[in-house]
C-alpha cells in the first residue's frame, strides 16, 4: 500500500506505518483573490518517490516553495522530518535540498568552487567540507569535469551541477521542481537513474514535479495530481490507473473503479466476436477495427479471465487478448479537467 | 625504524614533496573555513574575473601616469616643500575613483544578479541566513577597497617623502575615503535590493553612479582643501554627515537582509484552523471545512516576490 495519504486519512488519525518525512496539511496559499493552493494535504515517506503532476498553474511550485522555506502559507502547515516550515525554517533548511526549476549560475567558477561554496554554506568546514564535495562530485560522476566552469556547461550538466548542490549536506528530503526540463533523452535517462538511486540506496524522500508524465510513470511510486490549486488525487500509480487511488478533497475523495480496455485479435469472425462479446457479463462497450475489437470492460481480472476462457472455448480464432493498462498520461487526462486560473 | 617513526618520515617527505604553490593553496583552504562562505566565492569570482584586474592595472597606470606628470609639471618647484601635498591630491584622486565608483558598482552587480538569476533562493535555503548573506557582501567590497588601497599606497608614501603633506594628513584622508566608500557600498546594496528585474538594473544604476561621482567629487574637494578648512568645520561636518551616513547604513542593511527574507505575513491561519478543529461538532472534517479560509481574510497579506 502507498503510503500517500489524503484529507480524510490524515484527519481520521489514521497515519502511515513509516513516519512521515514530507507532510503537507490543509496547506492554503492564495494570492488576492487567486486561490493558488487550497487544501492541499499529502505525506511521503523515506525512500519514496512522489510524483506532484498538475497543469502549468495548478500550484506545484507554490506548494514546493512553502516546503522549501521559500514562501509561507495563507493556512495550514508542512512538515519536514516532522520540523514546521512556519515555526522551524532553520532546522527545516537542514535536512532538505531544494532544485529550483532555473539553475542559478555564478559567472567565473568552476564547478568544484560551486559545491564547495555551498558546503560551505551549509556549515561544513574542513576535511568534512572536501568530502561531501567529492561525495556529490562522485555521486554525479562531475568529477572528471570539475575544474570546468559552469557557465560552459551543458543543460543536462548544469541539471546534474543542480542536484549535485541539492544533495552536499546530505538531505534526508529532496524536492525538485522540473527536474527534466529540457534535458535530451540521454540526460533524462541519467537524471532517472540517478533519482532512482537516491530513493533506493540513500533512502531519500524525493518530491517531484514534471510534465514529462511518462518520465514520472518509471520514476515514482506514487504520484499527487493537483489542478487549480486542489489535489485531485493522490495515490500509488497503480491505484490511479486503475482508478482506484483516493481524491483530494472534497468532490472526488470516493474510491471510484474505471473501466479497463481488453484489445482481442482474431484471424476472422469479428463481427461473430462482436455478437458473442455482446452477451457477456461486464462488457460494457465494443468497437471493431479491422480484426480487432477493443472493448470496454467493467471486471476485475478474475472476470477477464472468464471471459478469455469463455473465447477460447467459442471456437473464436483468437491470436492476442490483451488489458491495455493506462498510462500516467491517460489517467491525467481522465483526471483533469483542463482548468485554468 | 619503528613503524611509527617510518610514518613520520614517510608524511615529512611527503609535505617536502609537495610544491609551494599546493601549499599555498592548501594553507589558504584551510585558513578560508574561517571567512564568511559569501566572501570566499566572491573573491575567488573576482579574481577569476576581468573587471577586477583591469580596473586594479588602470589605477596603477594612472597612479604611476600622475607621478610621471606631477614630477614633470612641478619638476621647477621639486625643491619645495609644498609638492607632496599637490600630488597627493593627484594620487587621492586616482586611488578614490575604484574605492568611489568600482567597488560599490561590483556590489550592485553582484546584488541585482543575485535576484535577476534567481541565486538568492539558492542562497537562502541554506542555513546561512540573509544577514550573514549581507554581511559577507560588504565585507568582500571592503576586502577590494583593502586590496586597491595596499596597492596604490606606495605611491602616497612617496608624496609623504617629497614634504610638504603629513602623516596625520593622509591617514585623515584615507578615512575619510574608507568610510565614503563603507557608504557607498551601502548605497549600493540599497539600490541593488530593490531591483528584481532586469529592466530596472539601469534605474538603479544612475542613482547609484549619480551618489558615486557625488562623493567622489565631493571627497577630492574636501582633500585638496583641507588645509583652507577650519576645525570647527570639520567637527560640525563631521557629526552632520556621520549621523546621516550612520542612518544610510542602517536603513541600506535592513532593506538589504529584508530583501533576502522570504515573505512572511504576520498572520497564518494555522492557528485558527486548528482551534476550529478542535471546536468543530463531531468530525474533523466537518471542522476543516468550516475553518476554511476565505479570500477576504487575507486580503492584507503580502504577496510573494
Amino acid at each position: 500500500m502507498s503510503s500517500v495519504t489524503d484529507e480524510t486519512e490524515l484527519e481520521s488519525g489514521e497515519l502511515p506505518k513509516a513516519s512521515p518525512t514530507i507532510e503537507i496539511r490543509n496547506l492554503h496559499r492564495f494570492f488576492g483573490t487567486l486561490r493558488a493552493v487550497d487544501n492541499v494535504s499529502f505525506s511521503a515517506c523515506a525512500g519514496q518517490v512522489m510524483g506532484f503532476i498538475g497543469p502549468n498553474g495548478a500550484g506545484k511550485t507554490t506548494t514546493m516553495r512553502i516546503l522549501a522555506t521559500l514562501d509561507l502559507p495563507t493556512a495550514g502547515d508542512a512538515l519536514v522530518c516532522g520540523q514546521s516550515v512556519i515555526d522551524e525554517p532553520d532546522q527545516v533548511r537542514r535536512v532538505l535540498g531544494f532544485m529550483p526549476d532555473s539553475f542559478g549560475r555564478y559567472p567565473n567558477m568552476n564547478i568544484l568552487e560551486y559545491l564547495d561554496f555551498f558546503a560551505r554554506a551549509y556549515g561544513f568546514r574542513g576535511a568534512k567540507r572536501r568530502d561531501s564535495v567529492e561525495r556529490v562530485l562522485d555521486f554525479t560522476e562531475l568529477g572528471p569535469l570539475a575544474g570546468k566552469q559552469i557557465d560552459t556547461l551543458s543543460k543536462g550538466m548544469s541539471q546534474r551541477l543542480c542536484l549535485g548542490r541539492t544533495l552536499v549536506h546530505d538531505p534526508d528530503v529532496l524536492i525538485l521542481d522540473e527536474p527534466a526540463a529540457g534535458l535530451d533523452p540521454r540526460a533524462r535517462v541519467e537524471l532517472r537513474e540517478l533519482i532512482h538511486l537516491m530513493a533506493t540506496q540513500m533512502q531519500k524522500t524525493v518530491l517531484i514535479s514534471s510534465h514529462i508524465l511518462t518520465e514520472l510513470g518509471e520514476i515514482c511510486d506514487s504520484v499527487v495530481i493537483i489542478e487549480a490549486g486542489e489535489v485531485l488525487a493522490s495515490g500509488s500509480i497503480e491505484d490511479l490507473q486503475k482508478g482506484v487511488a483516493g481524491g483530494g478533497v472534497g468532490e472526488g475523495s470516493e474510491a471510484r473503479q474505471v473501466d479497463s480496455e481488453i484489445v482481442i485479435t482474431v484471424l476472422e469472425g469479428a463481427e461473430d466476436l462482436e455478437r458473442w462479446l455482446v452477451q457477456q457479463p461486464f462488457v460494457e462497450s465494443i468497437s471493431i477495427a479491422g480484426g480487432r475489437a477493443i472493448v470496454s470492460f467493467s471486471g476485475d481480472d478474475d472476470a477477464q479471465h472468464e471471459l478469455l476462457k469463455a473465447l477460447v472455448n467459442s471456437g473464436a480464432r483468437v491470436v492476442s487478448f490483451e488489458a491495455k493498462t493506462q498510462t500516467l498520461e491517460d489517467t491525467f487526462m481522465r483526471i483533469t479537467r483542463g482548468e485554468l486560473q | 625504524m619503528s613503524g611509527q617513526a617510518e610514518v613520520v618520515a614517510a608524511t615529512e617527505a611527503g609535505v617536502a614533496r609537495v610544491p609551494w604553490s599546493e601549499r599555498i593553496d592548501l594553507w589558504a583552504d584551510r585558513w578560508s573555513d574561517r571567512f564568511n562562505p559569501v566572501v570566499v566565492r566572491e573573491i575567488r569570482q573576482e579574481f577569476q574575473g576581468v573587471r577586477f584586474g583591469i580596473t586594479l592595472m588602470l589605477s596603477l597606470a594612472a597612479a604611476w601616469l600622475a607621478s610621471v606628470f606631477g614630477v614633470i609639471t612641478l619638476y621647477d618647484r621639486i625643491r619645495q616643500p609644498e609638492i607632496g601635498d599637490d600630488l597627493f591630491g593627484f594620487f587621492f584622486a586616482v586611488l578614490a575613483f575604484p574605492l568611489c565608483l568600482v567597488v560599490p558598482f561590483g556590489l550592485f552587480r553582484s546584488m541585482t544578479s543575485e535576484f535577476v538569476g534567481t541565486t538568492w533562493e539558492l542562497l537562502v535555503v541554506t542555513p546561512m541566513g540573509a544577514a550573514k548573506i549581507v554581511r559577507g557582501k560588504v565585507a568582500t567590497a571592503m576586502v577590494q577597497a583593502a586590496i586597491y588601497m595596499a596597492l596604490l599606497a606606495p605611491f602616497l608614501c612617496f608624496t609623504w617623502l617629497l614634504k610638504g603633506i603629513g602623516v596625520m594628513h593622509i591617514v585623515l584622508c584615507l578615512t575619510l575615503l574608507i568610510i565614503g566608500c563603507f557608504s557607498l557600498c551601502h548605497l549600493a546594496l540599497f539600490c541593488g535590493s530593490l531591483i528584481r528585474k532586469a529592466a530596472w538594473q539601469g534605474f538603479g544604476l544612475i542613482v547609484l553612479m549619480t551618489g558615486c561621482l557625488f562623493v567622489w567629487g565631493f571627497l577630492c574637494g574636501v582633500v585638496t582643501n583641507a588645509d583652507k578648512t577650519g576645525l570647527e568645520a570639520w567637527i560640525g561636518g563631521g557629526i552632520c554627515i556621520g549621523i546621516g551616513l550612520l542612518y544610510m547604513i542602517v536603513i541600506a542593511s535592513a532593506t538589504a537582509v529584508a530583501s533576502l527574507t522570504p515573505t512572511y505575513p504576520i498572520y497564518n491561519a494555522r492557528a485558527v484552523l486548528q482551534a476550529a478543529q478542535s471546536q468543530g461538532p463531531g468530525g474533523s472534517a466537518g471542522a476543516a471545512a468550516s475553518a476554511k479560509p476565505t479570500i477576504e481574510s487575507t486580503h492584507d497579506h503580502e504577496e510573494t516576490r
